[in-house]
């Protein structure tokens, strides 16, 4: 009886990991940015800094920015100035919405991804 | 990809307890008999090829945000973090399976091993003291259970001084758990509401629950069937004894689950600015 239960246990606990929600696997999330998110900032900012709650691995993270129509800048290369922040050099932008979408690994592998806006009123 | 990162999680830790649990079990409790020992050996086994399974799901993952390929690939894989701590792991488990078990030098290697888990996981991201805190917390888990799944490995009646020794290791072990168990739950979930309101929160409330009625087995343990195993020595001790450390590892290996959870659910976090 008790070995019997035992196993039925084992086999719950097995199904419970099988059938597991879909939950995101992360844990470095967007602390602060810089633009700050949804933000209007009268002049252009020369990069877009971001700053996660945990340490991020710079090699498999990724930082693109939109303009409203959709159009992606190819910016300079991801910088990783301390061990939480990123940052992503941006060309002169002119008046208008952007869009910063940003996919990040952080130290113990999990992945998190995110979005936000800022405006530029005048460049 | 998660109900498969949950199950290699739970192997992961299983497997962890068993064998490091074994090691320090023989050393401080008694070397481990036929069953026991085998156990340590298969888990050894298990484990080696969950790690690989891990560095394959990572890699996998890794890969999908990754501009490169190839040999450019690997050599950034093996320069993160987790990839070094992956390969101290790795050697780590080689150097045990070598060593004698029952050994005081094999029972360090397995708790300094312990710590490199540790160090690879949610706390070792938030920094080296919570990721010294959450060791100290696997080390007492480890110790505690894996002394009891010996226990329960044993063959012929339980002899009352290793269900003693056993009982005193228990007692150690809970008192190193639970406070640094605390600090990791307080430094996770800082509020009642991200507790209550969060996945992550949810299931640690699931995981303190079962930790909770283990507790309580452990209890009646101490307080109850060992002492009455050393009084009596008779067979229907035993077989009380026996049928609530089954329970008890039972229970733990559903807790285990919660860890393994708990290890890949996002944590609550605040809104960014």
């Amino acid at each position: 009886m008790q070995k019997h239960a035992a196993v039925i246990i084992l086999l719950i606990a097995l199904g419970v990991g099988l059938l597991a929600p879909p939950a995101a696997r992360a844990h470095a999330f967007l602390d602060h940015a810089d633009p700050r998110v949804g933000s209007t900032v009268r002049a252009a900012p020369g990069a877009v800094s971001l700053t996660f709650t945990e340490p991020v691995e710079a090699s498999f993270c990724r930082i693109d920015v939109h303009d409203a129509h959709g159009q992606a800048f190819s910016a300079g290369v991801l910088e990783h100035p301390k061990p939480e922040e990123l940052r992503l050099p941006l060309p002169v932008l002119s008046a208008g919405r952007y869009t910063v979408h940003w996919t990040v690994t952080s130290v113990d592998t999990h992945q998190t991804e995110g979005r936000f806006e800022f405006t530029v009123s005048a460049p | 990809m998660t109900p498969l990162l949950v199950s290699v999680g739970w192997l992961d830790l299983v497997c962890t307890v068993v064998l490091a649990g074994g090691y320090i079990s023989g050393a401080l409790i008694a070397p481990p008999g036929h069953n026991g020992r085998r156990a340590i050996q298969w888990a050894g086994a298990v484990l080696a090829a969950t790690l690989l399974l891990e560095l394959i799901i990572n890699g996998v993952r890794m890969a999908a945000v990754s501009s490169t390929d190839g040999l450019a690939f690997i050599a950034e894989i093996f320069g993160t973090r987790w990839c070094q701590l992956w390969v101290a792991r790795c050697t780590g488990l080689a150097l045990l399976l070598l060593l004698r078990v029952g050994s005081r030098p094999a029972a360090a290697v397995a708790a300094f091993w312990l710590a490199l888990r540790s160090f690879q996981g949610h706390a070792g991201a938030h920094g080296t003291f919570p990721a010294m805190i959450d060791w100290v917390h696997l080390l007492a888990a480890v110790s505690w259970l894996g002394s009891l799944f010996q226990l329960a490995m044993l063959h012929g009646a339980i002899p009352p001084l290793i269900a003693q020794r056993v009982r005193r290791l228990a007692t150690i072990s809970v008192a190193g758990l639970i406070p640094a168990g605390l600090y990791g739950a307080l430094l996770h979930i800082p509020s009642i509401d991200r507790l209550v309101n969060s996945p992550y929160g949810r299931t640690l409330l699931v995981k303190l629950t079962l930790a909770a009625v283990l507790l309580g087995m452990g209890a009646a343990n101490h307080f109850r069937y060992v002492p009455t195993l050393i009084r009596n020595r008779d067979r229907t001790a035993d077989q009380q004894l026996r049928r609530i450390v089954g329970w008890e590892i039972a229970l733990a290996a559903l807790l285990l689950l919660m860890s393994a959870l708990l290890g890949i659910l996002p944590m609550p976090h605040a809104m960014p600015q």
